[in-house]
């Protein structure tokens, strides 16, 4: 009988593993539209979106044909009320599946998030199992999301990763931008007492770009620029940051990788090069008011001298300190004015530190938020350190005036 | 004995932790973090306290009585007919749980990877694993685990290691800034999905070979457990942040979806099923044997491979009724603690407190 049992039991396991070895839902990747990015515009009704797609063509990008005269991708868009809705239309439109598990770029036109907000555009990248929650959103500044998705660019073939990698780049050297994440957007708008920023790109100048004989110019006749971020209230756009208030936003919420500093010293035009810089914000309450010290710690060198100076002097290294400091906290000063005069949202998180900093204190002044944070006062207290000045200890200009 | 098998220290060890973490390892940051906020992780602490005391007690019944099942020392203390009922309650809140994980499980495959796959095929597949398993007894339950739970541990470590760049320590503070009001209540919530489960072991700790360090064995497997689980909820917070954890309802699979190092070492979030789906298999294992050995003991039958048939089928059958949909199925787990409690507390204290005025006399 044992032996019998065991028999079935092999049977029924062979047929298992022969039956049930791939998915039920499976899905070759020949039968996949793979998407590498997604944007949202105005629909041409007044209650629906359009959804613009980028598909990758998989023909034109595998292999070395790199002169092959295919588009690497190809942008279709469908109009519905909703996002899910829009997206199943597009089935009409491809005859593969679309598949979202590889979209790295959102896109949100401006005229969207200022007339309707953006809150109807994300919940389905959250709930969605298929659609991750780590898509870096971008909002296109004055003009359409189907424009920047469907620009050809010269060095990264596929259009998302380009865009990603666009952003990548000048958050790590400019710092001038920083990627805004699906989770952090939604994370952001949870909380109804801090504001939210989303990078910007743009055409520029607006000119599309769509052809692929556009790949043979070296004259690019528009460029895509990511840079400066959209100030958001509630879920509302209501301006932008240029990109030295982006900078300096970057600095007090301590997302500032590398930059340079232009500092004017002795008649001259000089620039400092940020290696690091680490932001801490202390809170304190003072008769009730809440007060910010930002304690900025940047390492640095000096990039580039175009004053007469004696940079072996240690009295130069220190004015050098002295005036990356002054141009910083100004930077930094600059766009909290802004901010308390035009926005009066707290895209620096202020709010948040002092909840977790003095909880019961904030519970006082939450409800009040905005008017606290117009009249706030933040210090700001900025130590560089400069650790080197490159690969020659003196200037030719010292020379240059026979000293 | 209707089980000739045994097993050693070290596979106990094992199968205490793997039971405490199966299903709880995703359900809990979500479940504590709606009720406690940043302070889930101290609800866990405090879990893991209560849970080690609800061990003692396990242990202390079982090896008082000869290392009798829980069937046969309520038999013994209680009486026939009493007797009876209490290890049919047993039994039935065994085979209750099966269902219940088993649905579980279900739920978050289809929820995550499989969606448009029908219910019964993945009941099948998984109930045919647990049938084979728990034919060939609690030796191979245990030998199996042995093999599998160093998977299960290392798709949770390296799935921890590379969140490290996500974390956000911040994220975790104010730390009791609502008191300790919320964190009770968080505890108590989750205390019904791990700790207060602890009374399958009334049916597997009396096949362990060596008695003599059994409660230092199992305690440290509680704690052991309890910090794993800890790791994971502050994890989930440090990273995901208070509210969307709250919102998540397997927020650890949504943190391991995040891994992005480099843009090149991402989508390994199989690491975190290869976890769950271990840890929660020795799980439903373990419950649906202890149902089996509890129906075969409370029935005195000779062979418990008799009634696993049956009960697999009725288990297939209650699963998908516990619920039609998985917000209607976790709405009922609100009486699962209140109901864990009596079978894991109450009745035990009942019978130590019985068995110490007997052996008085």
């Amino acid at each position: 009988m044992k032996r019998h049992i065991k028999a079935i039991f092999f049977i029924i396991l062979l047929f298992q593993s022969l039956t049930m070895s791939g998915c039920w839902n499976k899905r070759d990747l020949n039968e996949l539209s793979i998407l590498s990015g997604m944007g949202i515009d105005m629909g041409s009704k007044a209650d629906e979106i359009t959804l613009v797609y980028q598909i990758i063509n998989p023909s034109a990008i595998a292999g070395k044909g790199a002169s092959s005269m295919k588009t690497p991708f190809l942008t279709i868009k469908t109009s519905d009320k909703t996002l899910f809705a829009a997206i199943r239309q597009g089935t009409r439109e491809t005859p593969r599946r679309l598949y979202f598990g590889h979209v790295q770029i959102y896109i949100v036109s401006s005229e969207i998030a200022e007339k309707k907000g953006i809150k109807d555009l994300f919940d389905l990248l959250y709930r969605d199992h298929e659609i991750r929650e780590n898509i870096k959103v971008l909002i296109a500044k004055k003009q359409k999301a189907e424009d920047i998705l469907s620009t050809q660019s010269v060095l990264e073939i596929n259009g998302g990763t380009s865009l990603l990698k666009h952003l990548e780049n000048a958050h790590g050297s400019e710092g001038t931008v920083r990627p805004v994440e699906v989770r952090e957007v939604i994370s952001t708008l949870m909380n109804p007492t801090s504001g939210l920023v989303i990078p910007v790109v743009y055409l520029s100048p607006s000119i599309l770009r769509s052809k692929l004989e556009n790949l043979q110019d070296s004259v690019q006749k528009s460029v895509i620029k990511t840079t400066g971020f959209a100030v958001f209230k509630k879920d509302k756009l209501i301006g932008y940051l240029n990109p030295k208030e982006g900078r300096a936003l970057n600095w007090i919420t301590d997302n500032l990788i590398h930059t340079v500093i232009v500092v004017p010293y002795k008649g001259a035009d000089n620039t400092v090069e940020v290696l690091h810089s680490e932001t801490e914000v202390h809170t304190q309450f003072k008769q009730g008011k809440p007060e910010i010290l930002l304690d900025i710690k940047m390492d640095a060198n000096i990039g580039e001298v175009n004053a007469a100076v004696d940079l072996t002097k240690l009295s130069t290294i220190e004015d050098f300190k002295k005036y990356t400091n002054l141009s910083v906290k100004k930077d930094i000063e600059n766009l909290i004015k802004r901010v308390q005069r035009d926005y009066k949202v707290d895209i620096f998180q202020f709010g948040t530190t002092l909840e977790r900093n003095h909880p019961k204190e904030w519970k006082k002044i939450k409800n009040n938020w905005e008017e606290y944070l117009v009249d706030l006062t933040v210090k700001i207290k900025v130590n560089t350190t400069i650790k080197a000045v490159g690969m020659k200890n003196n200037t030719f200009q010292l020379k240059m005036e026979g000293r | 004995m209707i089980e000739n098998g045994v097993i050693n220290r070290y596979q106990l060890w094992l199968l205490v932790i793997n039971f405490h973490l199966g299903s709880a390892l995703l359900f809990f940051p979500g479940k504590i973090a709606a009720e406690s906020k940043q302070n889930g992780w101290i609800a866990i602490l405090l879990v893991t306290l209560i849970g080690s005391l609800l061990i003692l007690l396990t242990v202390t019944l079982v090896s008082r009585n000869n290392n009798q099942t829980i069937v046969k020392i309520s038999e013994s203390l209680l009486g026939k007919p009493i007797g009876f009922l209490v290890g049919l309650f047993y039994a039935w809140f065994y085979i209750h749980l099966t269902a219940i994980l088993l649905r579980e499980i279900e739920e978050m495959i289809i929820s995550t990877i499989l969606n448009e796959t029908p219910e019964i095929v993945i009941y099948i597949m998984i109930t045919s694993l647990v049938f084979w398993v728990t034919y060939h007894g609690i030796e191979i339950i245990a030998r199996t685990t042995e093999i599998f739970a160093p998977i299960a541990f290392l798709g949770l470590l390296l799935t921890v290691i590379l969140v490290i760049p996500l974390m956000q320590l911040e994220n975790l503070l104010p730390i009791m800034a609502e008191g300790i009001k919320p964190i009770i209540k968080g505890s108590y919530d989750v205390l019904g999905f791990t700790f207060a489960e602890i009374s399958i072991f009334f049916m597997i700790i009396p096949f362990v070979n060596n008695h003599k360090i059994l409660l230092k064995t199992t305690i440290s497997a509680g704690i052991v457990a309890g910090l794993l689980l800890t790791v994971m909820v502050v994890v989930s917070i440090m990273v995901l942040g208070v509210n969307t954890t709250a919102m998540s309802i397997f927020a650890p699979l949504n943190v391991a979806r995040l891994i992005d190092i480099g843009h090149f070492l991402q989508r390994i979030e199989l690491l975190m099923y290869s976890t769950y789906l271990v840890t929660m298999l020795v799980k439903l294992t373990l419950s649906f044997y202890a149902g089996v050995i509890a129906m075969a003991q409370t029935f005195h039958l000779s062979d418990y491979r008799a009634n696993i048939t049956p009960l697999i089928i009725i288990v297939i059958t209650l699963s998908p009724a516990l619920g039609e949909s998985i917000i209607e199925f976790f709405d009922a787990s609100r009486f699962w603690t209140p109901y864990t409690l009596v079978l894991s507390l109450v009745i035990p204290l009942l019978l130590l407190g019985i068995s110490y005025m007997k052996g008085k006399k």
